[in-house]
């Protein structure tokens, strides 16, 4: 410590040594390290001190010359010692004064900090004032800001004259991280060259941001109020920080929000809102958006008397660009399927690869899809699959097939020529497609609903209206989520073909089998479908179909007894509170005594005989005629009212 | 509709599952024949997975219990679904014959 001589310094050290020259001294020095501090007089006499006294632990030295007595050295010593008291206390004062000072000005620039800061949600701003004012303050060349989130690239913010090198300012923070609890860095040894020093404090804004800041090459050293103060500039702006950035979040969110709600409102619209009824065909299609919609289309077009298009597609990605592709592709197959002259749905697909492939390979985006031709008398089915899962047939008397996609998604390959296949169906016939959303569903266990799963279900509900098969197959995947929020849209499309079957104009629906055990079933899910989709009682749909077919078996078995060709016409009336069932064969005239039909007795043990009594103890009215060659069969069944 | 032969207690079981109607019965009849041939006449024939049973498919059980009882033994039907069970009674034929809730009790009953 270098003590300053001020003028009051001067004055008391001028009135003791008057008091040495009094008693006989010639000059008084105060020395400090060999040095005068001040002398009276002024000027060194050549001569050595009489009396040279120190005090213990300092470097100072109180010098007396002249004519003096030494028992006067007590007396040199208390005067050395109130000097070197005064001076200290003195130089303390100042110094004290000094950090006062210091520690104001500190004050007011964070103050000045806060009220700059409080009006910005700006993340640069508030990084640029975070670091010009620790430059200001602290006296560095510059400093730096670097902030990590998880899986991300480093954000690095830099204010200073002599810029960094990214990669310094990392290796700074790597440093720093692998010792937190140091914040001052001077080994040149682990320095990168263009830092003398550097002091590294944490930013404190979210868990999952570890944030740094660095204050480099400062004129002298960093002490440890230069870390409390950068810690308290770091602990504000990483307050205001984490404000603002929530606040962009935020910001980003209602606009993806906004967009989503647009996008879900584009879907929605151009999804069809009614079905076409076409005879012969039981037709159900639905779409389950998710929360952030997936791109699902799909839709039923009644082209002609006679020919019915469905398609079924998914566009990658979410979002606007989705929803606009998606829109855009499913105009196109609308626009073709109404008016363009096709046989076969690839010539569709052809077209809409073509008009579409540059705008989906412009955003990085394609569709699947599946477009199916479906001639409503025959049951012949062209399809033709663009890389669109699961689509499923389900032949009334086998087991499901998963039908794979022969081809590539749209949007890929503008040149690809795509194909059809072509299936056959038969009365009872069910065909769906839907969208992987079904499959593809997992559960908290994050266990996929799978394929396998999907075809057991549907098989399982064979011979239940189109409709019924969709509300099994959705409430299935649901439960089988539970709680796991729905990912992807979920849309499917079944259409089950009845064959021959046709309504005549009072709302009965009629239909004709061939004579053989097999057959008589479609009747049969005919039956139930009708009932199923008026919502009649599970119990009356039961019995009604267990008369049907026990009437038809009759039939089977009596009329057309030495006939396999022969054919049985079945009419089905519903009305809300009654079902009228009708048949008509060619076949033997049945003779038959209604009156005394009963059934057989439990002990008797009979191997028959059962099918009349059943149809007589179900249904409420029962009556057989037999004219021109046919016989006629009329049952009636009252209804349940649900 | 589907048929699975296995066993319980070295009794022979038939489980069946689907649509039991006249068009399906041939193989039913072929099995408790082949059974009650072969001297096994105490049989099991569980109907959990059927929903809808026929009056030709009720008669082939008729039939395979009078196989089985003629030789003193006997055939337990077992799961019936409710559906079932109502054509069971409308018949009277849950008189004719023993059943059961389950393959357990089909089994102990003998």
């Amino acid at each position: 410590m270098v003590l300053e001589i001020s003028e009051k310094h001067r004055e008391i050290f001028k009135s003791l040594a008057s008091g040495w020259m009094r008693i006989g001294a010639t000059c008084v020095q105060l020395v400090q390290d060999k040095e005068v501090l001040i002398g009276q007089p002024d000027t060194v006499p050549p001569f050595v001190p009489v009396l040279t006294t120190h005090i213990h632990g300092s470097d100072l030295t109180l010098n007396v010359y002249g004519n003096v007595d030494l028992h006067w050295a007590p007396s040199a010593e208390a005067t050395l010692d109130l000097l070197a008291k005064l001076m200290t206390a003195d130089h303390d004062l100042d110094s004290m004064t000094g950090a006062l000072v210091e520690t104001q000005d500190r004050l007011v620039a964070l103050y000045e900090l806060t009220q700059a800061t409080r009006r910005t949600l700006d993340v640069p701003l508030l990084l640029d004032l975070l670091l010009q004012q620790s430059k200001h303050l602290l006296d560095v060349d510059g400093g730096f800001v670097v902030l990590k989130e998880k899986d991300k690239k480093s954000i690095i913010h830099q204010v200073s004259e002599t810029p960094l090198h990214p990669a310094h300012m990392e290796a700074a923070v790597t440093l720093y991280q692998r010792d937190p609890n140091r914040n001052i860095f001077k080994d040149s040894e682990t320095l990168p060259s263009s830092m003398r020093n550097v002091m590294m404090v944490s930013l404190p804004i979210r868990d999952e941001v570890s944030a740094s800041v660095g204050l480099f090459n400062k004129t002298g050293n960093f002490t440890t109020p230069d870390i409390k103060l950068a810690k308290a500039i770091a602990g504000h702006i990483g307050a205001q920080l984490e404000n603002a950035m929530l606040h962009k979040e935020a910001v980003e969110r209602t606009r993806l929000e906004t967009e989503m709600d647009i996008a879900r409102q584009v879907q929605t619209a151009i999804l069809p809102q009614t079905l076409p009824h076409v005879d012969g065909l039981d037709i159900y299609a639905t779409s389950i958006p998710a929360f952030e919609v997936g791109g699902d289309f799909f839709d039923v077009i009644d082209r002609s008397k006679d020919s019915l298009v469905f398609a079924l597609g998914d566009v990658t990605g979410k979002g606007m660009p989705a929803a606009l592709l998606m829109s855009m592709s499913h105009t196109i197959i609308k626009a073709a399927s109404r008016n363009m002259p096709f046989t076969h749905p690839h010539q569709v697909l052809d077209r809409l690869n073509h008009d579409m492939a540059t705008d989906f390979t412009k955003v990085g985006m394609f569709t699947t899809v599946m477009l199916g031709l479906l001639d409503c008398k025959t049951g012949s089915l062209h399809i033709s699959n663009a890389g669109q899962s699961p689509i499923y047939y389900l032949p009334v008397d086998k087991e499901p097939v998963l039908l794979e996609a022969q081809d590539i998604p749209v949007g890929i390959l503008d040149t690809y020529k795509y194909s059809t296949q072509s299936i056959q169906l038969t009365p009872g016939d069910i065909f769906i497609a839907a969208s992987d959303g079904f499959p593809e569903s997992r559960n908290s266990a994050g266990d996929m609903y799978g394929y396998e799963r999907m075809k057991a279900l549907l098989a399982s509900k064979r011979g239940e209206c189109a409709k019924e098969i969709a509300e099994s197959l959705l409430a299935d995947v649901n439960t089988f989520c539970g709680r796991q929020p729905q990912e992807d849209d979920r849309t499917i499309v079944i259409i089950e073909f009845q064959g021959n079957s046709m309504k005549n104009l009072h709302g009965a629906e009629t239909l004709t089998v061939p004579a053989n055990f097999k057959d008589i079933r479609v009747a049969c899910d005919h039956l139930r479908t009708l009932l199923a989709r008026n919502n009649a009682a599970p119990e009356d749909i039961n019995l009604c179909e267990l008369a049907l077919q026990e009437l038809l078996t009759n039939l089977v078995e009596h009329a057309y007894e030495d006939n396999p060709s022969g054919k049985i016409t079945v009419t089905l009336t519903y009305q809300p509170d009654q079902l009228h069932i009708a048949t008509k064969d060619s076949g033997t005239p049945a003779i038959v005594n209604l009156s005394v039909v009963a059934m057989p007795e439990p002990h008797e043990l009979a191997e028959g005989g059962y099918g009349l009594a059943i149809i007589q103890s179900v249904m409420d009215e029962v009556k057989h005629t037999y004219e021109n060659g046919w016989n006629h069969w009329q049952l009636i069944k009252k209804l349940s009212q649900n | 509709m589907e048929i699975l032969k296995s066993s319980r207690n070295s009794l022979p079981v038939l489980q069946l599952k689907g649509r039991f109607d006249a068009h399906e019965v041939e193989p039913v009849n072929d099995w408790l024949v082949e059974q009650t041939k072969a001297g096994n006449t105490r049989l099991i024939v569980n109907l959990e997975g059927v929903k809808f049973i026929d009056s030709t498919a009720l008669s082939t059980l008729v039939r395979g219990l009078k196989l089985c009882r003629e030789q003193n033994g006997d055939l337990h039907i077992c799961s019936l679904l409710q559906p079932v069970q109502v054509i069971f009674e409308l018949t009277r034929l849950d008189k004719a014959f023993d059943i059961f809730p389950n393959e357990e009790e089909a089994v102990k009953g003998f």
